[in-house]
């Protein structure tokens, strides 16, 4: 028996259906929480970030039109999520500094000292550190395997720019690991 | 540092695969707010402008409705005296064979001011002068 496509779960979803919803969770929860992960450089972030995008696709599924891309709407909502989220961090950062010595949020510790001592570490440090804009087709492309179109229904943008975007992200990424690649220390 | 290494770098980053149970708790979130889910604020706030829409239209369209039954009463009357003249007209059309009536202009017990609508006809179309206005006695008048 052939799998049902995302279409025809969708489809069913717009009617309530709650298992075709749990079997496109399970379809894309991986990739979907991979590529969070890689976004926001931090794995819970990204499982409540997933799980959070796949609930707003329950609940508005009635808007949903079909074209033929789902995965690309489903990666959308979920980079709009961290795209907020991101804002309100970047707000509480800039009261952050006010009211903290140094100015740095919490993060993680032990993971961060865990990571820091590995390659995965610094990329993904580094990969934090880019303008969401370079990040997300950065990551699409390069960790995730997409196609410029594909990347391109997800933001929005010409193939174009996805390109641009990319080519410039991935200089300013070799830029911020340059250091480390030569044995610096921070 | 060359192309080559950050991609090879980027492409051997590990992949991560959602936690046991994550399709589990998804749906039991779905749940969760599904029972306590509330109209949403934007619905809410449609609500209460279409609410207040509604008010003040009614406010707005009151006046107009008054002024415009008001409209239709004289437009009404309007109608009543146009249909009284023209009944007027009609019967002056019917009197004596195309003889253009008498205008009273004054009228007393004893005399009265006419003003002979023939007369002036014939004047107008002359371009000669000609008398149109009568004193006369009023017993003299034939209705």
């Amino acid at each position: 028996m052939t799998e049902p496509t995302d279409a025809a779960l969708m489809a069913r979803v717009q009617d309530g259906d709650r298992a075709a919803f749990g079997r496109l969770v399970d379809r894309h929860k991986d990739a979907l929480v991979s590529y969070l992960t890689r976004l926001t450089g931090a794995r819970d972030r990204a499982e409540d970030g997933a799980q959070e995008a796949f609930l707003r696709l329950f609940l508005a599924a009635r808007h949903y039109r079909e074209q033929g891309n789902f995965r690309a709407y489903l990666f959308r909502i979920a980079t709009n999520l961290v795209r907020s989220e991101e804002r309100r961090r970047k707000r509480w950062r800039t009261v952050a500094t006010l009211i903290s010595s140094n100015g740095q949020p919490a993060e993680p510790a032990a993971a961060r000292r865990l990571l820091e001592r590995e390659i995965h570490g610094e990329v993904t440090q580094a990969l934090g550190r880019l303008p969401l804009h370079y990040r997300v087709p950065l990551v699409l492309r390069e960790i995730e395997g997409w196609s410029y179109d594909q990347i391109a229904q997800v933001t929005r943008s010409r193939e174009g720019t996805v390109k641009s975007r990319i080519h410039r992200g991935k200089q300013r990424l070799r830029e911020e690991l340059r250091g480390y690649w030569q044995g610096e220390t921070k | 540092m060359s192309d080559d290494r950050l991609d090879d770098a980027l492409r051997s980053l590990p992949r991560v695969r959602a936690r046991k149970g994550f399709t589990d708790e998804v749906l039991a979130r779905l749940d969760e707010t599904a029972g306590r889910r509330r109209p949403e604020p934007a619905t809410w706030a449609a609500v209460v402008l279409a609410a207040a829409g509604a008010a003040l239209l009614a406010i707005w369209l009151w006046p107009a409705a008054e002024s415009g039954s008001h409209l239709a009463r004289e437009l009404q009357e309007l109608r009543t005296e146009h249909e009284s003249l023209s009944r007027l007209i009609d019967t002056l059309g019917e009197d004596e064979a195309g003889d253009l009536p008498l205008l009273f202009l004054a009228l007393g017990e004893e005399e009265a001011v006419v003003l002979d609508l023939e007369a002036l006809l014939e004047a107008t179309e002359s371009g000669r002068s000609s008398q149109a206005v009568w004193q006369v006695q009023t017993a003299s008048l034939r209705y």
